[in-house]
């Protein structure tokens, strides 16, 4: 019984020593290892390349701050998402949400009168972007709820929905009446957010999302709202034995993750494009999966993984422009996080066993006396 | 409307239809196996890319079907890996592929072409008219006049059904898709058979991304499927995990954006977009159970694990 168990225990407390890094570790290795690859089939040296990302994300203050205007949306959409994965939903629907927080922030700001000051005005608008995502999301929410149907399959169908709705908005009802394309008069400068650092398009956005960040981690860890979020997650049947209202709470998940993608809709109409453009979503609902994932569904994680990204992001373009390397390689890159970081407990399991095999027995009962 | 528009429409929509039945025949062998298939886009996305390159590269559109359909096999295989081998959450592993299909088809395009630029025109199917029968009133010309892999698609249809319901190994699918742990327990190979699925779907997948690239066009565009792969996802829920259903739901999707073309084109003052919205608002319609409530295979996107019930 004793030999048996003592190469289990080594196992044991070599995971604890490496779960914290290893499962990410080796997956962004595995990242960076295929888009290397990827990088060196197009001629180009992947050193060279990546050094050109990081010189276009840091390179100056204006580059700099281009790196945290990505950021921000990234930052705000995986919030979001991290309080559904907490919650135990697994909600695609970030991309629609985005889009209808867009739009009504944008009603609410061209509706406003010019008269109302800023102070009053953008929180007024961002409200409304975060109401709207968040009633768009809440759908899903009640169907999961109710009808107990899959909310992944009515976010993802949901997301074509708002698409058409914002392309219905733009050449209908909030359309420019001056313009010719389509796409929304410019929202009033009592509503436009303000930049940050001069030089650059950083703006106020930017340290919201962060203060949010740490809202979410109070709300979650730290309130009744948030623990009850959290054992429906963790164990539904548990948390009905113990009497928290599970449909409440699922409702309120989805709702909040609405909240903050229709946020990171708003800020980016208010603080970036000044109006309400097709495609001025740009894939951020998708890319905030990674962002979350990357996180490891926690608020700190989500920061630096958004700004990761963000900066992964907003560098490729000088990686473009400098060695023909295809920006696409940025969505290359995603795309792998997203399965590979979903993937990295049958990574670590497998690293942990080819060390294990690796390993002279003895080195094993040392591991477990120690 | 004349009778000679309305066949030319039909026609149409037998053109829109093709890549979406396609697809969805390829979602329909995951799901009678219970694996969640949402990176049909990325697998349709990867088939046209390949697709045209296979075409551009063999100067044969036989050529580009062939490669489309192993570029689609390529990411089944990533979402295989993620839901069979490693259990993970099935719909979160296919939008990750859908991700990285969509990224990896620019950045290969861009890749192969070079500063030559994107071939503007490859060999293409072209329309085949089966002689008599595509002089039928109506739906002639819908039918039987079209390119091959509408052909191709009628025959996946037969076969499916009969594969699905009249052979050992679509039992052993269903079985499968119902109960895995029942079946294993009579000694069918779960995972194995799930894997046969996941390869069968990519194929289909692929080949459907190819019939959007060099059937209706001859070139590959940026994110050309443009949302047919989770459409084609609701075209096997609508059409209720059977080859016949699959064919009535994706010719009435077809339907939808045959008039909605029609009506962009007219001019017409119906906002076009909310006819563009019906075809998912069906989905969710069915999904939830309002009209025709169709249930899943019961272990729908769960992982098997040996030994658990």
């Amino acid at each position: 019984m004793n030999h048996a168990s003592k190469p289990n225990a080594a196992l044991r407390s070599l995971r604890k020593a490496g779960s914290a890094f290893s499962g990410t570790g080796i997956t962004l290795l595995l990242v960076l290892l295929i888009s290397s690859v990827l990088i060196a089939c197009t001629g180009t040296s992947p050193w060279s390349a990546f050094g050109e990302i990081l010189v276009g994300a840091f390179g100056s203050k204006r580059m700099f701050g281009e790196t945290l205007v990505m950021m921000c949306p990234l930052l705000l959409t995986g919030l979001g998402l991290t309080i559904t994965f907490r919650s135990g939903l697994s909600s695609v629907g970030a991309e629609g949400q985005i889009i209808v927080g867009g739009v009504t922030c944008s009603v609410a700001a061209l509706s406003l009168p010019s008269t109302v000051p800023l102070f009053l005005a953008i929180p007024l608008c961002l409200l409304a972007g975060g109401l709207g995502g968040a009633i768009w999301a809440a759908i899903p929410g009640l169907l999961k709820a109710k009808m107990n149907t899959s909310e992944l399959v009515n976010t993802v169908m949901m997301n074509y929905i708002a698409t058409y709705f914002l392309s219905w908005m733009l050449t209908d009802v909030i359309k420019d009446p001056n313009g010719f394309y389509p796409q929304s008069a410019q929202v009033p400068l009592n509503t436009q957010i303000p930049t940050m650092m001069s030089g650059s398009r950083a703006h106020w956005g930017i340290v919201m999302a962060l203060l949010l960040s740490i809202l979410v981690y109070w709300l979650l860890w730290r309130t009744p709202t948030g623990y009850q979020l959290r054992v429906v997650g963790y164990n539904r049947n548990a948390a009905r034995y113990v009497g928290i209202p599970i449909q409440r709470n699922i409702v309120l998940a989805m709702a909040l993750h609405g909240f903050f993608s229709g946020l990171a809709g708003a800020v980016e109409i208010l603080a970036v494009q000044y109006r309400c453009i097709t495609g001025f979503s740009n894939n951020v609902g998708f890319d905030g999966i990674a962002v979350s994932l990357l996180g490891k569904n926690h608020p700190a994680g989500v920061i630096v993984s958004a700004f990761a990204l963000a900066a992964l992001r907003s560098g490729s373009g000088n990686m473009q422009r400098t060695l023909q390397v295809p920006t696409s390689l940025v969505s290359v890159i995603q795309g792998l996080i997203i399965c590979l970081v979903l993937m990295d407990h049958y990574f670590k399991d497998k690293f942990l066993l080819l060390l294990q095999r690796g390993r002279p027995k003895k080195n094993h009962r040392k591991g477990a006396e120690s | 409307m004349s009778l000679e528009a309305l066949e030319v429409m039909l026609k149409s929509v037998m053109g829109y239809a093709t890549p979406l039945i396609l697809a969805a025949l390829g979602g329909m062998y995951t799901a009678k196996v219970a694996v969640l298939n949402f990176s049909l886009e990325g697998i349709m996305i990867m088939g046209a890319c390949m697709g045209c390159y296979g075409s551009w590269l063999t100067g044969s559109a036989w050529g580009g079907a062939l490669f489309g359909m192993l570029g689609g096999l390529s990411m089944a295989l990533v979402l295989g890996f993620a839901s069979i081998e490693t259990k993970v959450n099935q719909v979160v592993a296919g939008t990750g592929v859908n991700v990285l299909g969509l990224g990896l088809s620019i950045f290969l395009s861009s890749m192969i072409y070079g500063a030559a630029g994107q071939p503007t025109k490859v060999a293409a199917f072209s329309p085949v008219a089966i002689p008599g029968l595509s002089r039928l009133p109506l739906i002639g010309q819908m039918l039987f006049y079209q390119h091959p892999l509408t052909y191709i698609m009628y025959g996946v249809i037969v076969v499916s059904w009969f594969v699905i319901y009249k052979t050992p190994f679509g039992l052993n699918m269903r079985a499968v898709g119902d109960h895995p742990a029942a079946a294993d327990s009579l000694g069918i190979h779960v995972n194995h058979l799930r894997w046969k699925a996941v390869v069968i779907s990519g194929l289909l997948g692929g080949l459907a991304g190819a019939a959007l690239s060099i059937g209706s066009l001859s070139t590959f565009q940026e994110n050309m499927t443009a949302g047919r792969g989770y459409l084609a996802w609701g075209v096997v829920t609508v059409g209720k995990w059977n080859p016949f259903g699959i064919l009535l739901a994706g010719l009435l999707f077809g339907c939808g954006e045959a008039v909605q073309m029609r009506l962009q084109m007219d001019g017409f003052h119906i906002p076009y977009q909310f006819l563009c919205m019906l075809p998912y608002i069906l989905t969710m319609l069915v999904v939830n159970g309002v009209i025709g409530k169709s249930e899943p295979p019961f272990a729908m996107g769960k992982p098997f694990i040996k030994g658990e019930k």
